[in-house]
């Protein structure tokens, strides 16, 4: 740490954060009765959302931070803008922070657009000067020109989301922590958000970014850390990291010992359907649990149907949506010629594949149903589960698509073919 | 945040468990006034939008207050007011009195009321209950300006002097035991939100073991003693002296409300520090 140049930029070291868990007062009656019989006082649970986590980030790096929900993510950001104190271990950064833990911090509905920027501005740490010499690209970013003198609260909420950002996306700080931001707003929002970033990213700014949607870690990040139970599990270069993570879907509660998702919480569309759709999943090559797949790669669903034996000529379909909700495409059971077999057993796995999926990375969701052709439907689960799509090497070249080319993916081939019009 | 010596980045900041009691970080809270001015803007503004007269309640407030009073206790109940006309008597008081409570109540409330500031963003959180202490500032100076008219329609029986220039001394213990009460109970609500209900009936006591519609003379010699350690007895005593040259007894007893009151400031500071470091997991 002598040179200057050679220190990471954070540096963190054996860092950890434990929560007190109950209720902060509940029950201190029980408490005076245990204290007044001289009974032991039971130690509160304890839960720890970082465990000694360590790690170092260098100067201009776009890193990374994945993992299931409750594995930390949230508080380890937290605790390196200083909005709460780790309780051990500790963590350095070496430059002016900004956090952008959700866009609109402090924003005021009664107050104006412009009276919002001064707010939300000096609240992520801007002096009133910088926002008075930003001001006007901030607006021009936002697009809002006409409605910079409008109380927010008659904004629509993509208006406040866009306003929120392009003040965001005018901080200048040199170390940057975001979380999670690009989960709101539209798709072309997001695009641009994702752009914004990646100006930051590429402005020689340090950036620590946490996000569920693995397409945009997966291009905005040089290495990723994966954190679980609040431990690190792994560190390292980020296709290598998403894909551990793709695999490791074994701590998420609703899921059963075999990864299916249960659908018995649903209200069923008819009280005595027949035929019920029972659980669903999403499996890799090796039989494996997951929540994603890549462009190009096969999609395999798995559906637990009930009462198919009863109904062998029942056909069960999936339908794949865009996060917009727009139908991408479908695909069923009939159109491949029945289930290969007939049914047999009261509730039957139904596999589903489709191969080299054509969809661009991003996220997406599933339906299910399953109907009689020509007579009705019988049970459906729309979005019964979701899934992200990761960009692959599809072409071989090492072009990575970009969502605003389109929704799927085409091969192709292109060459100069004869001469035309020349002597 | 402490400049480095070795690196030539200038900033380091180093995020550990926090032990100490007595950093009150005073230096951070000079470099976040660019945030404490904007709340103070936006605690005003926010507070008269859509409203016809708007800022113009800040002086309506009391006025009506004062009319109020002075029919109840100065015709009605003819409380003494030391041979001054009973209305301007009651304003001198009001004033710093209104300042005082305004700035509690919502003081009081602000940690709990910027919860989601105070889980996305870090900045000194003690920035929350001082911008009250500002905008109730910029509220009495407002109201100030009725009590110099007053002060011209009651002329023939006012003196006047340089003392007059020495009110603003008497804001001090006003602030600074507005603001170490601030301090204790909004950083209290935090964990035990009984706080919110148990203010008003405070205050409202607090009315009443303090000068504002009644001079300390009603009270029995050997208990005024009592009154005159309430730090706002000072505060509302002062403003009299200075302003309508109320002759005061006992400076030494006003020394000691002051006293009183940086006291509570410090102790609130410190106290505030402490619950600062695990608010964001609390809140």
């Amino acid at each position: 740490m002598n040179a200057g140049v050679s220190a990471p930029i954070i540096e963190v070291d054996r860092l950890g954060k434990s929560f007190r868990l109950g209720e902060i007062h509940r029950d201190w009656t029980a408490r005076l009765r245990d204290r007044l019989r001289g009974a032991p006082r039971a130690p509160a649970p304890l839960l720890r959302a970082l465990d000694d986590v360590s790690f170092t980030v260098g100067e201009g790096e776009v890193f990374g931070i994945i993992g299931a929900n409750g594995a930390g993510k949230s508080t380890l950001l937290k605790v390196l803008a200083g909005i709460t104190d780790p309780t051990t271990g500790h963590a350095i950064l070496r430059g002016r922070i900004a956090s952008l833990l959700e866009v609109g911090t402090g924003f005021h509905p009664e107050l104006t657009g412009r009276e919002n920027v001064f707010l939300n501005g000096t609240i992520l740490g801007l002096r009133q000067r910088e926002i008075r010499e930003e001001y006007k690209r901030i607006v021009e970013f936002a697009g809002l020109d006409h409605f910079m003198d409008t109380p927010v609260k008659r904004y629509s909420s993509g208006m406040q989301v866009r306003l929120a950002f392009a003040v965001a996306a005018h901080l200048r700080p040199e170390i940057l922590l975001i979380d999670e931001v690009l989960a709101v707003g539209d798709i072309a929002f997001q695009r641009k958000c994702l752009g914004a970033m990646k100006d930051v990213a590429g402005g020689g700014r340090t950036v620590l970014f946490v996000s569920h949607n693995m397409a945009a870690v997966s291009s905005l990040c040089h290495r990723v850390l994966m954190l679980r139970h609040g431990k690190v599990v792994a560190i390292g270069p980020t296709d290598e990291i998403i894909e551990t993570y793709i695999h490791s879907m074994e701590d998420t509660h609703e899921l059963d010992a075999r990864g299916f998702v249960s659908l018995h919480s649903r209200k069923p569309i008819a009280r005595h359907a027949p035929l019920i759709l029972r659980a669903v999943r999403l499996v890799d090559e090796q039989e494996r649990p997951v929540s994603s797949v890549r462009t190009g790669e096969i999609l395999r669903v798995d559906v637990q149907v009930e009462g198919l034996d009863a109904y062998p000529s029942a056909v069960v379909g999936v339908t794949v949506r865009s996060v917009f909700d727009q139908k991408i495409f479908h695909f069923n059971s009939a159109m491949s010629g029945g289930f290969g077999a007939a049914p047999r057993h009261p509730v039957e796995r139904v596999r589903i594949e489709i191969p080299d999926l054509p969809l661009m990375a991003g996220a997406y969701s599933l339906d299910l149903l399953v109907f009689e052709p020509g007579v009705r439907l019988i049970d459906r689960v729309d979005g019964a589960v979701g899934f992200d799509v990761i960009e692959s090497d599809l072409y071989g070249t090492g072009y990575r698509g970009e969502a605003r080319e389109g929704l799927i993916v085409v091969r192709g081939d292109c060459r100069i073919d004869g001469v035309e019009g020349g002597p | 945040m402490k400049p480095s010596s070795r690196s030539q980045r200038p900033i380091e900041v180093v995020r550990r468990p926090r032990h100490g009691w007595f950093d009150l970080a005073l230096g951070e809270l000079w470099a976040y006034r660019d945030l404490l001015g904007t709340l103070v803007w936006r605690n005003l503004t926010v507070r008269y939008k859509q409203s016809v007269i708007g800022i113009a309640w800040a002086i309506l407030k009391p006025v009506m207050q004062m009319i109020v009073f002075s029919v109840v206790f100065g015709r009605l109940a003819n409380l003494p007011s030391d041979g001054m006309p009973y209305p301007i008597f009651l304003y001198a008081g009001l004033l710093p009195w209104t300042y005082f409570t305004s700035t509690i109540t919502s003081a009081s409330g602000s940690l709990i009321g910027g919860g989601n500031m105070i889980n996305k963003v870090y900045f000194p959180r003690m920035i929350l209950p001082f911008s009250y202490l500002f905008t109730g500032l910029i509220d009495l100076a407002l109201s100030m300006l009725v009590l110099f008219g007053m002060m011209a329609w009651y002329r023939a029986e006012m003196v006047f002097g340089l003392q007059m220039l020495l009110f603003p001394v008497f804001l001090l213990p006003a602030i600074a035991f507005a603001g170490g009460l601030s301090l204790w109970l909004s950083a209290t609500a935090v964990r035990y939100r009984d706080i919110h209900h148990l203010v008003p009936y405070l205050l409202q006591i607090g009315m009443f073991v303090t000068p504002v519609v009644y001079a300390v003379k009603l009270l029995p010699a050997r208990f005024q003693w009592l009154l005159q350690l309430n730090p706002m007895t000072g505060v509302v005593e002062g403003f009299r002296w200075a302003l309508l040259g109320k002759p005061v007894q006992g400076w030494g007893m006003m020394g000691a409300g002051f006293l009183i009151s940086l006291l509570l400031l410090f102790s609130g500071m410190v106290y505030f520090r402490r619950v600062e470091r695990t608010v964001a997991d609390i809140i």
